[in-house]
């Protein structure tokens, strides 16, 4: 399968790259118009160079295909901790040059955005790394995020064993490539788990999803999942994203 | 025969004709039929009820065609999206009627509703009226000897009802004959007569597969004619439509729409 060698690299390049902390997530919710265009000219050419001056933070910008919201606009930073987050964002604000580019943004004729909804997730302690692929890929990969909600914390502490134990290896296998796992620490829709893995693109998908529903060790995994913890993802949303053509990591 | 009998029993011949012909599904309602992942196996239950129970006592009652859907891949899930069609609203009330009276569907009903444990979380319903661009369900080409097709459901808002009679023109001035010409099966485009987030339209196409979706939208996208269709005064996306979500299905048992 395609997504196999990738996710391979992925991991391989992981190694090497630093341990998240935190995961800063920043959901632009946009209007059809002129806000996607002036949007993704500001975070290209303002927010991402200010971030990058500061400090090299692995970030993701990617553009929904499947919502509740379209266009939706979501940018994912992985920071080393609560801390980093903190001081970096200090610094970009302290830039007199950054202040006025963002004021030049917002200040059009429309509004800059919809909404903009932030979420700060500690990362799972099996949450990969946050890397480019090497090779760069041809063309910007498919991004799904999952939002799994638990009712109570031993149900929470009860999925992320299955994902850090089992289900991230099987999810490699069957061709995801892992991207990101943590937990909502400030935001919406508590306890639960946010998770996102990427596809070469929506044909590898659909192949992931059929390979991964007949695996027998999944399908093993699931029923002690269960029998163990009972069900546990009581709630599910997911968003489907391509990476912007902009995006450091795409 | 005066001019005048020879119109009116024409008219009489036609709508006879009309009469007999399977139901298309003029006026339709989506009822979305909102699960959580339960012990209780809600969506099995839900799903043989609705496929098993309702689908068939729908088609004896002259509803049709009758779609059952489950989420492939959606922003909220899991869901069971049934689509009832009917050819005119009277015969809506007739469909109703004659299911309240079949004795089959009132026990399998009944049963459904007996179980001690929650059957869904809660039910939304919204009732369409097709475009008159596109009168009629498409439930497309013989399901026979080839695999189930991959459907995506596309839900546009507007502002304003004058907005969306405009986006609603604009499907019927060649969107819809580009969705064709670009190799997407329209299966309906319906305007919210009833239901929450009015004013808004949905419709539905269908692919072979996923390739066949990226394919269809590459195609539609690079097409010069709705490339001229966009471009006209009135019909930009940030001037009709102000919020777009949509979802990708796959149809469950007793789906005529496969």
């Amino acid at each position: 399968m395609a997504g196999a060698p990738l996710a391979r690299a992925a991991f391989a390049q992981g190694a090497a790259a630093r341990k998240p902390g935190c995961y800063l997530l920043q959901h632009y919710g946009l209007q059809l118009g002129s806000q996607a265009t002036r949007l993704a000219d500001y975070l290209s050419k303002t927010y991402l160079p200010a971030l990058a001056k500061v400090q090299s933070v692995p970030t993701l910008v990617l553009d929904a295909q499947l919502s509740e919201h379209l266009p939706t606009v979501t940018v994912v930073s992985a920071y080393a901790s609560v801390e980093e987050v903190w001081s970096v964002r200090a610094k970009m604000n302290a830039d007199k040059a950054f202040e006025d580019a963002t004021d030049a943004w917002q200040g059009g004729a429309e509004p800059p955005f919809d909404s903009l909804a932030t979420e700060l997730l500690e990362a799972a302690e099996f949450s990969p790394a946050l890397a480019p692929l090497n090779p760069q890929p041809k063309a910007p990969r498919v991004f799904e995020m999952r939002i799994y909600q638990t009712r109570t914390l031993k149900e929470l502490r009860g999925l992320k064993q299955r994902f850090g134990d089992a289900e991230i290896k099987l999810l490699a296998r069957a061709g995801a490539q892992p991207v990101l796992f943590g937990t909502t620490v400030f935001g919406s829709d508590n306890p639960n788990l946010t998770w996102m893995m990427a596809f070469e693109d929506t044909i590898a998908r659909e192949k992931f999803s059929a390979a991964f529903a007949a695996d027998p060790d999944w399908i093993k995994l699931r029923q002690q999942s269960l029998d163990r913890y009972g069900q546990i993802p009581s709630f599910r949303r997911l968003t489907l994203y391509r990476a912007t053509d902009y995006s450091p990591i795409r | 025969m005066t001019r005048r009998t020879l119109l009116a029993t024409a008219g009489g011949a036609a709508a006879m004709a009309a009469a007999q012909e399977p139901p298309k599904g003029a006026f339709f309602e989506l009822r979305y039929f909102y699960m959580r992942n339960s012990k209780s196996n809600m969506v099995q239950r839900t799903t043989g009820f609705v496929s098993g129970g309702y689908a068939p006592a729908a088609r004896r009652a002259g509803v049709g065609p009758v779609g059952v859907f489950s989420a492939s891949i959606a922003p909220e899930a899991p869901f069971l999206l049934l689509l009832s069609g009917y050819p005119s609203l009277a015969a809506m009330q007739t469909s109703l009627e004659k299911l309240a009276a079949d004795a089959e569907y009132q026990k399998a009903q009944a049963e459904y509703n007996a179980s001690p444990d929650l059957a869904y979380v809660r039910m939304e319903s919204t009732l369409f009226r097709c475009f008159p661009s596109a009168p009629a369900i498409e439930t497309g080409p013989a399901p026979e000897g080839r695999a189930a097709r991959t459907f995506e459901l596309r839900t546009y808002e507007s502002d304003n009802e004058g907005t969306l009679a405009r986006k609603i023109k604009m499907f019927g001035e060649g969107e819809v004959a580009v969705f064709r010409k670009s190799g997407m099966q329209p299966v309906f485009f319906g305007e919210a007569l009833v239901g929450p987030k009015l004013p808004r339209l949905t419709y539905m196409l269908a692919y072979p597969d996923m390739a066949g979706h990226d394919k269809g939208w590459a195609a539609f996208g690079a097409d010069p004619d709705w490339q001229k269709l966009r471009a006209q005064p009135g019909y930009a996306d940030a001037e009709i439509v102000s919020n777009i979500s949509n979802a990708f299905l796959r149809p469950a048992a007793g789906s005529e729409i496969r």
